[in-house]
Formats: C-alpha cells, sequence, structure tokens
C-alpha cells in the first residue's frame, strides 16, 4: 500500500506444515470434528504421556493438537482440500471472543537452529507459543516483542525487518498502525460508528476530509460550525482524520478514518463556551446515536474541590445508558503544581483522559486524581507535540490533554466497530482493559494507562499456501501473484 | 443547591437544572415564572434564566433534582 514503507523483506522459509489457531473448549470433541469434517485425523498431546508429542505427527495422523496452548500443527502431507475445509470450521474461533476473527492459519515459518533433537524444539515451540499466545491475549504482550519476551525459548521467527506504516508517534505508540506483517493486525477503521467532537467547530473543506460523512451543528449563538480557532479542527483530525493525508509528505494522524464525523460547536472561535452550549452538544450527539462523544474542554477545579458537576453527570449517565460513551480532557492546570482533574471530566460517568508526552510519562501540565473515589484520571492518550490537521487544509502541532482525548476517543470508535455489544460502559471497560500499563507512572497520572487500540490475530488464507506444499513435493514451483 | 450565593438576589442568570422527571421540573419552573432557555431531552436537563431565589425555589420542586449556575469552559 502506498501509504506503507517499503522495506526489504528475507525470504521466509516455511516448513511445510501449517499453524492453525484457537483453543477449542473440548479437545477432544474439537479433534472428532476435525475428522469428520474435513476428514483429517488429528492426534491430540492429551494422548501422550506429559503432553509429550515428539517432533513428528505420529504414524497415521495428518497432524497433532497441542491441548494446552490450543494449537493444532498440520503435517506438509496432510490432504490440501482438507485443510482448507478444516480452515472453515468455526471450532477454532471458540475461546477467543473480541481477539479473533474465524480461524487462523499461518505457514509454519519459523527456522530453529537446534543443538540437539526435534523433541526439545517442539516442547520449546510449544511453551513459547503457549506463554505468547497466552501474553497477547492477557493483553500484556506485544507480538513484536514477544521472541525477546520468552527467555530460553527457540527462536520465533526470522529476523525479518518490520515495516510499520508512517505515523505520528501517538498512533504508533496507541500501536493504530501496526507492521505489514506480523502475528496481529489493527484492521478497525471506525465505519458505522458516529464519533461526536464537541469543540470549536472544524474546517469543513479541509482537503482531508473530503468525501467524508460529516455533520455538523453550532450550539455557539451567532457562530457558525467553521472553526476559527483551530482547535476542533485538530482534535477532529486526530479522532476521525484521513489514513493517507493529500499531502503524502504528511504522516498519518488519524484513528478512526471511516467513522461518521459529528462536529459538534460548542466552544466559539475564542475558545471558551457555556455549559449551556455543551450540554446541547451532548444532546444532539445522544439523540442522533453517536457512540463516541469526545470533549477536548473543561474548567478548573479547586483543590479541596470534591464535589462534581451534577448536570454534566445527569448527562453521561444519561449517555451510558443509551450506549454513547463521553471522554473528556483532564485538563492542563499542573504545570505550577498538581491540580485535580477539570470539570467535566472528573464525573465519575465521564471518561476522565490524561496526556503523556513520547516517553510515556506524565505531561507536566496534565492533572491528576486527587479525590477518590470520582475525580480520577481514567486512561491515559498521547498529548505532547501532536501533529493532525488546523484550519486552511494544513498541518499542525499542538499539546495538552485536549490532544489525549481524541487519541481515546477514536480508538474507542475501533472497539465499537469490532462488536456491537462495545457501547457505553462496556466501550470504558473494554478501552480500559486493553490499555498498556505504565508501571512508572501513578495511576492517579494515568489511570489504566495509554490507550491502544484493538488486536486481532493475523488470519491468512489457505489457498495461497497450497504452492509451497506442492515445491516441497517436488512440483514446479508456482509464482506469487 | 451550592451556587448562587455570591450573586445579588435580583440578578437573573442561566442556571442548568438536572431533572428526575422532566415535565415536573418543566411545570415547576413554569409555575414559578421561571423562563426555560432550553430543553435536552435525551439527557434530562433544562437551562433556565432565573434569580437566586426563584433557582433556589426551582431546586426543591419535584422532578428537580439539582439547579447549578452555568459555567464556561475553555479548550484544553
Amino acid at each position: 500500500m502506498d501509504d506503507f514503507h517499503q522495506f526489504p523483506v528475507t525470504e521466509p522459509q516455511y516448513t511445510g506444515r501449517i499453524l492453525m489457531v484457537g483453543r477449542p473448549d473440548d479437545s477432544s470433541a474439537a479433534t472428532r470434528e476435525m475428522k469428520r469434517a474435513a476428514g483429517l485425523t488429528i492426534a491430540s498431546s492429551l494422548d501422550f504421556k506429559d503432553q509429550d508429542t515428539g517432533a513428528e505427527a505420529p504414524a497415521g495422523a495428518d497432524g497433532v493438537f497441542l491441548n494446552e496452548i490450543g494449537v493444532t500443527i498440520l503435517s506438509e502431507a496432510a490432504d490440501p482440500a482438507a485443510v482448507s475445509r478444516l480452515a472453515s470450521l468455526n471450532l477454532f474461533a471458540e475461546g477467543l471472543a473480541g481477539e479473533i476473527e474465524g480461524p487462523i492459519a499461518e505457514p509454519e515459518q519459523y527456522v530453529y537452529a537446534l543443538a540437539d533433537d526435534g523433541r526439545s524444539y517442539l516442547r520449546g515451540f510449544r511453551d513459547a507459543t503457549n506463554a505468547m499466545v497466552e501474553g497477547m491475549l492477557a493483553g500484556d504482550l506485544d507480538p513484536d516483542e514477544a521472541a525477546q519476551a520468552l527467555p530460553g525459548a527457540p527462536i520465533l521467527r526470522p529476523t525479518l525487518p518490520i515495516g510499520t506504516p508512517p505515523a505520528t508517534w501517538g498512533l504508533k505508540a496507541c500501536h493504530v498502525v501496526r507492521p505489514a506483517i506480523g502475528l496481529v493486525s489493527q484492521p478497525y477503521s471506525g465505519r458505522g460508528i458516529r464519533v461526536a467532537v464537541l469543540d470549536t467547530g472544524m474546517d469543513l473543506g479541509h482537503r482531508d476530509f473530503a468525501g467524508r460523512t460529516i455533520r455538523a451543528a453550532s450550539f455557539v449563538p451567532g457562530e457558525a460550525v467553521n472553526d476559527l480557532h483551530s482547535h476542533g479542527t485538530h482534535c477532529i483530525g486526530t479522532a476521525c482524520g484521513p489514513r493517507a493525508p493529500v499531502d503524502p509528505a504528511v504522516v498519518r494522524y488519524g484513528i478512526a478514518h471511516e467513522a461518521e464525523i459529528w462536529a459538534g460547536k460548542v466552544l466559539s472561535n475564542a475558545g471558551s463556551g457555556q455549559d449551556g452550549w455543551i450540554l446541547a452538544g451532548i444532546n444532539w450527539a445522544v439523540a442522533n446515536g453517536c457512540q463516541v462523544v469526545s470533549m477536548s474542554l473543561g474548567a478548573p477545579v479547586a483543590i479541596g474541590s470534591t464535589g462534581y458537576p451534577a448536570a454534566y453527570e445527569a448527562a453521561a449517565r444519561a449517555a451510558l445508558a443509551r450506549g454513547t460513551l463521553i471522554v473528556a480532557a483532564a485538563g492542563n492546570d499542573s504545570s505550577g503544581g498538581l491540580r485535580p482533574v477539570s470539570r467535566p471530566a472528573n464525573c465519575p460517568s465521564i471518561m476522565a483522559v490524561g496526556a503523556v508526552g513520547e516517553t510515556l510519562a506524565r505531561a507536566g501540565f496534565s492533572n491528576v486524581g486527587m479525590y477518590a473515589p470520582h475525580g480520577s484520571v481514567d486512561i491515559a492518550g498521547p498529548g505532547v507535540g501532536v501533529l493532525s490537521s488546523v484550519p486552511g487544509g494544513g498541518h499542525g502541532t499542538k499539546s495538552g490533554t485536549s490532544m489525549a482525548t481524541p487519541h481515546v476517543a477514536g480508538i474507542a470508535a475501533l472497539y465499537a466497530q469490532s462488536s456491537a455489544r462495545l457501547r457505553g460502559a462496556a466501550l470504558w471497560q473494554a478501552l480500559t482493559a486493553h490499555a498498556q500499563s505504565l508501571p512508572s507512572q501513578p495511576a492517579t497520572h494515568v489511570g489504566a494507562g495509554l490507550v491502544q487500540a484493538p488486536r486481532v490475530l493475523r488470519r491468512l488464507p489457505i489457498a495461497p499456501l497450497l504452492p509451497i506444499r506442492l515445491r516441497e513435493a517436488g512440483a514446479p514451483a508456482a509464482q506469487d501473484a | 443547591m451550592s451556587a448562587g450565593e455570591d450573586m445579588p438576589d435580583d440578578a437573573t442568570i442561566r442556571y442548568v437544572v438536572t431533572c428526575s422527571d422532566l415535565a415536573a421540573a418543566r411545570r415547576a419552573a413554569g409555575s414559578l415564572g421561571i423562563a426555560i432557555d432550553d430543553e435536552m431531552g435525551a439527557l434530562g436537563l433544562l437551562t433556565v434564566r432565573a434569580t437566586a431565589r426563584l433557582a433556589a425555589r426551582l431546586a426543591a420542586s419535584p422532578g428537580v433534582e439539582a439547579v447549578e449556575p452555568e459555567g464556561m469552559m475553555r479548550t484544553q
């Protein structure tokens, strides 16, 4: 794709075997189903003492199912048609809800330098894959780091250069963009999701948004939606900007690039707004079924003030009940000493977003949680040196919890697209559960940690793999498209 | 109601009214002669213009949970 870095790729070396990833609830039933539906005979590691299956598939079997890790290794001699049928079985998707779309099949392509016999290889493979899969599903292990994170494990893959699409540091840190190759992808774009950004409006003619579905309304008396401030256009750019900016010199800065944009102008061109305007904007977004509302706005809260605004809390509760998640900036008042989360982000039912810089430390200005159980920072986003769109068709860099907030909003749209169940409180839970913990930062500063985009184990089609087997069987080599 | 203490009783300002029963709150405002600026039905909120004295009476009315003076927000 034209917005991906080109990089030299070492020719993968395939073993000819195929790995099927998935953890059926009942392995015995699973292996029976494989035999019945696909015509393959699969041994189960449960049938071996200590589940030591050895390096090769047992005699008479097409493969072996490793029960503890939910991986099936299919022999290179397995019938290709049967393998294709196997890939269509839903049983492989069981037990991985929310993380996987259908069965996964990959050619075994890792090269191992073994000093001992093949049993060690398979044991090492089993243990390493087990740890890697568990880590990824638990959300605390990045596949790119998997090989380095497993001490003593065999090499998990060749040393392929990793190509990550050009993007802002924030999109990379949040894994909105991922390498073109690898076990995990980020396939969501926000399509079908409505994201309301309540701010200073939007440059509706910005070239990067040509052709996008945009609904706009102004709640500021006497001012049109057009953004003469720049703050709103910048925030919308981060949450919903394009996958590929028109200017090829500009890297990707937008997250939910296919989401519907609902641009509500609730702050004037001077950058301020009344509660009534903002609440009217929330009402508009909720009434129109927006799943995500991003509010990069706020007002300072005095130290010692432990309350929160009742109207915003009522609005946020009503929104959650109707499937709308509101995220808001924690505020920028801490440069001269720590200050509490601003209103309305200090409402318990509004997700408060703190800012971190490129080192993933709290930005010096970002407010902190002081008055538990409410007024906490719930999550953090990139908020220093953030590149995004500005009025006039250009781009600019801004810093603030305002910039962190649309990162969370855009990623929320990705989760919302991934599952219709992720709405309101469930969407909140998904965001915080998958955030990258930042152990060096107090939770009162960054909440659950740095927001992370959803990730899906990459599904590779079976059909293109078949020529590999034919080549190894001595047939003429097939040419890749 | 916690705010409005510093306002003169006869100054009319905007308040945000949080309602448990929007219709009842609207009736209460009407009976007090309070002008309703906006109604946010999806959220159960009203914005009204009132003096502090009338706002306090509205806060004690059926269907009303809270009455807060309207504040200002800024970009962050």
